[in-house]
């Protein structure tokens, strides 16, 4: 008789610690022209942009849910706070940023990546970046590394924002990028100048502390030509028992012969709804990569876009979600090839255990000008138990004659040979387990830098601990 | 006349790719009944010119049906009731004008059924595939084949439920398209929560023939089990320049090129059949649909 595998909760101490807010910082629950005009003046936008907002709310009255994907009913926007105002401005220097967030960020070990390992560093802590900095050779050879706000403000840029500021994602696309066009708040601004190839990475840290709000986080990359930049996010939450929201977006401008790697390590909380957008433009012999994790959320909704638009741009996704109790992750990529010679590769792996939901969706468009296009999609679901779920939903738009495209999907469990044969060399039971697993995840973690790689490897060694009974 | 939502994806995904249903408007017309008995054994051939309902209830001896759709405006639909340990195959050639053909299947305990459907160049053919594995070691195989041309467009659902333990399905999709042809083809896979031991895979390739096709395909797996083993796969692209290259070589007309090419491409589609008479039809049909494209 087959003995069922029981698996641990993920140990959530790193990230279940928090402090109270005040309650005057909150702004009044709910999507209003009220509020959205308080926003505004909280943040002393320009006309353009409180227009904006305004615009983007009508768009996200009339915009209705989407008829597919997981349920969303648990999430009430009229309890949900958009807006707090910040403790502090944004710093430079972790000595100014309030005790108990540079306590919060320090617990998280960002001020030590800072140090180790990073070219820069963005912090955000609920609705406002809190410290930015940028190593002083970084900033000399032309890279511009700051908060969006403070960029939108700065003649030197604010045209650039205004140009770029959700025109590859409108708030036309969908009902959540609508309300984040009413009510962002946050988020990076980088410039890489042409020909600049920065060779440690950038990262900027999300973490929403205050109960039952949302986080709006706005990511805006430009690359100039042959530029070379890996930026790396990463975002959690403290668990609360009321619903929360990240609706963010990310929009990246790879230029002619630029590249961009851009990773995530996704734990949110698992009250958290992650509502999030991402998308890349890319020009002629530019590329895009994406390293993505998703560990945490309720429930998530995610597909970054690549958009290739240029002769022989690139796209490459590898991404894992590792879904448990209580988590519906629905995840995956999508593909626009809309010029000459583009090529694109998804690799994904999903794991789903103690009734948890994973689900791969993805597209690849391939338009009629994207003549001597390829494309391969290859994605691997393992299930844990019998209680848990794993859907795959691909979808191919084939337009040319003029292109090889490839798909592959597998789902199972755990191989009883394979796991039998590593006992035959000594290993017990769970081991074997857990060596399969970050076996299984070895697409992304060879993919990260080290010490994220370590940290992801723990999650699932965590994830395994006790996973034999 | 009345519109009707058909094909809808088990599992709907984005909106703005249009593959998550369609609709069309069918007639109220009554329809031709049409059944097959458990005790009507070797070969059973059907030509359907207009809307029928067909039955075809598997018995002790194997039974082997063939469908002929030629319809010019027709709805056709065949429920098939494959009792514990009984084997049916089912061949459908569906050629003609606008066709909607719905397949619903049940196989109990040890049923088998073996489907081959070829699909050549109806104005605008919509077809439904359900079979539901509801008994253990049930099994299903499926050979469709496809070639399209002109502005013609076909549009298929296939879904395969496996509810019964040690359940078997395997699905192989082979098809041309030229000129203008638009063709959609969604196959889901749905594993249901307690059918341990199960398997299932699905294959599609598909040869373009024209910049101007449309092709949309949506391989899904569903999954509620854990013991279960399921894959998909799509190969989707143009014939390789050099083999027609050495074709034109060798003195070949490039009209006749592309006959070879979509005979082979559905050659061992035709090889099931399985009934020499209907094989030779069929590869005649492939031909002319080829010739006049």
């Amino acid at each position: 008789m087959k003995q069922k595998t029981q698996v641990a909760d993920i140990d959530r101490s790193l990230y279940d610690f928090r402090y109270d807010e005040d309650a005057a910082d909150f702004l009044s629950s709910g999507i209003t022209p009220e509020i959205i005009r308080e926003i505004s003046e909280e943040k002393n936008d320009p006309d353009w942009m409180r227009e904006f907002r305004l615009k983007s709310l009508e768009i996200f009255s009339r915009t209705n849910m989407p008829i597919w994907g997981p349920p969303v009913d648990g999430l009430d926007m009229r309890n949900i706070v958009t807006y707090i105002r910040p403790k502090s401005r944004m710093n430079t220097d972790w000595n100014d940023v309030p005790e108990h967030i540079k306590e919060t960020f320090e617990r998280l070990g960002i001020p030590q990546a800072e140090r180790e390992s990073l070219a820069g560093v963005g912090a955000q802590y609920d609705s406002e970046l809190v410290y930015h900095n940028v190593r002083k050779e970084v900033a000399e050879s032309g890279v511009v590394y700051t908060d969006l706000e403070s960029a939108m403000h700065d003649p030197k840029y604010a045209e650039i924002i205004r140009k770029h500021f959700m025109k590859l994602v409108p708030p036309t696309d969908h009902k959540f990028a609508a309300l984040h066009g009413a009510v962002w708040s946050g988020g990076s601004f980088v410039y890489v100048p042409a020909g600049v190839k920065l060779e440690i990475p950038l990262q900027s840290y999300f973490r929403l502390n205050a109960k039952g709000a949302g986080q709006f986080e706005h990511t805006l990359i430009i690359l100039e030509e042959n530029s070379d930049l890996h930026f790396i996010e990463g975002c959690s939450a403290p668990k609360y028992y009321e619903a929360g929201l990240h609706a963010g977006c990310v929009e990246l401008y790879v230029g002619k012969g630029a590249k961009l790697r851009y990773s995530t390590i996704e734990n949110w909380s698992k009250n958290m709804y992650n509502l999030n957008t991402k998308r890349a433009l890319v020009e002629e012999g530019g590329r895009i990569e994406w390293v993505s994790g998703s560990f945490g959320s309720h429930v998530s909704y995610l597909y970054p876009m690549s958009i290739l638009n240029g002769r022989g741009a690139s796209a490459e996704f590898t991404g894992i979600t590792f879904a448990g109790e209580g988590q519906n992750l629905d995840t995956g990529a999508k593909i626009v090839h809309n010029a000459p010679e583009t090529s694109s590769h998804i690799d994904t792996k999903s794991i789903s255990k103690s009734g948890g939901i994973s689900t791969f969706r993805s597209a690849v468009t391939v338009h009629e000008n994207a003549v001597g296009s390829r494309s391969s999609v290859s994605c691997e679901s393992l299930m844990l138990d019998q209680i848990s779920r794993s859907d795959t939903i691909p979808a191919m738009d084939i337009r040319t004659d003029k292109c090889d495209i490839g798909h592959e999907a597998k789902i199972g469990r755990i191989s009883d040979d394979a796991v039998f044969y590593l006992m035959s060399r000594g290993m017990d039971e769970q081991s074997a387990r857990a060596m399969i697993v970050s076996g299984f995840a070895g697409n992304v973690s060879k993919e990260l830098p080290l010490e994220y790689a370590v940290e992801m490897n723990n999650l699932i060694r965590m994830e395994m601990t006790g996973s034999v009974g | 006349m009345a519109t009707t939502q058909l094909n809808q994806l088990p599992a709907p995904t984005f909106s703005w790719l249009g593959v998550n249903g369609t609709a069309r408007e069918i007639s109220d017309d009554l329809a031709d009944e049409i059944v097959i008995d458990a005790n009507d054994h070797s070969v059973s051939k059907i030509e359907i010119s207009q809307s029928a309902n067909v039955h075809i209830n598997g018995g002790k001896e194997p039974q082997f049906v063939i469908e002929h759709l030629h319809a010019e405006n027709a709805a056709v639909k065949t429920t098939i009731h494959a009792e514990s340990g009984t084997h049916v195959k089912l061949v459908q050639i569906i050629t003609g004008g606008a066709v909607i053909a719905d397949l619903q299947a049940d196989l109990a305990d040890q049923a088998a059924l073996e489907l081959v459907q070829i699909y050549l160049n109806c104005a605008d053919a919509v077809s439904a595939i359900t079979v539901n594995m509801n008994g253990r070691k049930s099994v299903f195989t499926s050979n469709i084949g496809y070639a399209f041309a002109d502005e013609n467009a076909l549009d298929i659902n296939l879904n395969i439920v496996q509810n019964g333990k040690k359940t078997e399905s395997d699905t192989a999709v082979r098809g041309v398209l030229r000129g203008h042809a638009k063709k959609i083809f969604r196959g889901t896979i749905d594993f249901r929560n307690g059918a341990a031991g199960a398997s299932g895979t699905e294959q599609e390739n598909v040869l373009l023939l024209d910049e101007t096709v449309v092709n949309k395909t949506v391989p899904v797996i569903l999954c509620a089990e854990e013991d279960v083993a399921g894959s998909h796969g799509a190969t989707i692209g143009q014939i390789d320049p050099k083999h027609i290259f050495y074709m034109q070589s060798r003195g070949i007309p490039e009209a006749q090129i592309y006959e070879i090419l979509a005979q082979s491409q559905l050659g061992s589609v035709l090889k099931q059949i399985g009934d020499t008479e209907t094989e030779q039809y069929a590869a005649a049909l492939l031909g002319r649909e080829e010739q006049d494209a």
